[in-house]
Formats: structure tokens, sequence, C-alpha cells
């Protein structure tokens, strides 16, 4: 899984926020698709910080 | 509570792309030998396909054949179809951009892997057709009994109208790539519209009306995408010898 280090994690993320918006909008499971739309986030947070290490090392 | 969470939504939806965009833009201000058309430029679309990258990569690494990821494009789409049906609109326009996505990345690993053959080719256009007729089917299902029913007829005509129109040109040995509306414009006008049209449902009522602007705009732009291919085609065969 190391190909998706920093962006990758990133779009993932947003992908995974957006199906979780989606469940929540349009359903009754506002706890799950809740749960669902934190771990999109949590994925985004960690691919935004691999790019700031990457860019870190690379300066 | 709905309609805030549907604002944030907006926010975040709208605003991590334009950030995306701008910050890719400012690294890499040559989009390469990407093609734009009027509604979406060769930058935008080399964004997009940038952040594709990483999961091209994972893909061609782990084996996965291009022919997989068109087949799971059809089932995104049939499971986009359920969706809209359901009327489920939010999660049947987050489906259709999943299945414009997996569309894209089809064709780069195969391009990456060296698997972009004829037989693939004609694959991925065939499926192609299935995966957009079946999105429109739920909407036909959605809309059942209403007006919008026939804009949606027509945005199938039109959508199929376009790739015919190519793939007959080019079996006449003209280039067709032309028009207004090609298929990654027509994934983003229902996969955004359905999105926003149900955050703004959501914030201040109504009856899905940016999902009936998309449709309507759909049905419209993309029957005229496919008379400006004939007038092209046509333009491009007179005084050629007959068949």
């Amino acid at each position: 899984m190391r190909e998706l280090r920093g962006k990758g994690w990133r779009v993932l993320g947003y992908f995974l926020w957006m199906l979780g918006a989606g469940v929540v909008l349009d359903s009754d499971a506002v706890c799950l698709g809740g749960a669902v739309c934190v771990g999109g986030a949590a994925l985004f947070a960690l691919g935004m910080m691999q790019a700031r290490g990457g860019a870190g090392r690379m300066a | 509570m709905r309609a805030a969470f549907a604002l944030l939504n907006l926010g975040l939806i709208l605003g991590a792309p334009i950030i995306g965009m701008r910050l890719y833009w400012r690294a890499h201000p040559d989009t390469g030998d990407v093609k734009g058309s009027r509604l979406l430029s060769s930058r935008a679309r080399a964004w997009y396909f940038s952040n594709l990258d990483p999961f091209e990569a994972l893909c061609a690494r782990a084996g996965i054949e291009p022919i997989a990821i068109t087949y799971a494009q059809v089932v995104v789409s049939v499971a986009a179809a359920l969706a809209y049906g359901a009327g489920l609109i939010f999660s049947g326009g987050f489906l259709i951009l999943c299945a414009g996505t997996l569309d894209i990345l089809d064709g780069k690993v195969a391009r990456r892997v060296g698997g972009a053959s004829r037989r693939g080719a004609f694959l991925d256009s065939v499926t192609d057709r299935y995966a957009e007729f079946v999105g429109y089917a739920g909407l036909l299902v959605f809309f059942t009994g209403d007006w919008r029913t026939w804009a949606v007829l027509l945005a199938v005509l039109g959508g199929t109208m376009v790739s015919y129109t190519r793939a007959r040109a080019e079996g006449l040995g003209v280039d067709c790539e032309i028009g207004l509306l090609q298929r990654p414009e027509r994934f983003v006008l229902l996969g955004f519209g359905s999105i926003f049209s149900s955050l703004a449902t959501c914030m201040v009522g109504g009856d899905q009306v940016l999902l009936t602007v998309s449709i309507v705009l759909l049905a419209l732009l993309s029957n005229l995408t496919a008379l400006q291919r004939i007038a092209h085609v046509s333009r491009a065969l007179r005084g050629a010898p007959h068949a």
C-alpha cells in the first residue's frame, strides 16, 4: 500500500467522506454515516501528514 | 441538524478540489498531452488524472487487469441506478462519480502495464454504453410519471448518439473527438448535479431542482454535441469517394 502514500490516502479519505455523507443525508443511519465520515477525515489527515513529512525530508 | 451537515459538505466537497487544483497548477503549470474541452479544461483534467496516479501504481503492482476495473465500473453503475431508483440522490451522484473515476483508471492501468489492446478498447467502449444507460435507468425509475422522464430519455439518446457518431466516423477514418459534452463532462454534470441537488434540497427544500437542471442540460447539450459531430464528419467527408 506504499503507493497510496500522501495523495492516495487523501483521495481515498475524500471519497470515504462523501460515502459517509451520502449515508447521513440519504438515510436514517446517521451514526454509521458519521463513523464513515470520521474514517474518511482520518485518512485525509494521514495523507496530509505523510505529504508534509515527505516535503520535510526533501527539504 | 441535517441542513447544517449539508452546508458543511457543500464547503468541503467544493473547497477540497479547489484548493487541490490550485496547489497542483502552481506546481505543474504544464498539462502535457492532456486534452481539454470548453467545459472541462486540460488543467482540470490533468489535476484529476494526477489524483489517480497512486491507484494506477497500486493496481499495476497488484496485477489487477484493466478489464476487471471496467467490469467494476458496471457494478458501481448498477449500484448508482439502485440508489437513484430508491431516491438516494446524493449516493447515486457519488456512485456515478466513482464509476467515472473507474472509467479513467482502467485506461491508465492498461497503458501502464502495456495492455492497451484493441480487444480491451472494444470491451471498454461497449461496457461504457451499458454502464451509462444503467445510471440513467435509475433516474427513469426515480422520475416515473413526471415530465423529467422525457428529459432523461433525451439524455440517453444524446449520450448514445455522441458515442455512435464518433464510432461510425472513426470507422470511416475521420477523427471525431469534438463537442461540448463528451463522456467526462457527462459524468461531472450528472454526478455533481445530483450531489449538489441533494445538498440544496436538505438546506432549502424543493424537488431536486439542481438535478432537474443537470438532466435538462444533459439532454440538450449531449444532443447538441451529437449534431456538432454529425456536421463535422459531414464536412470532412464532402467530396470523399463513394463507399
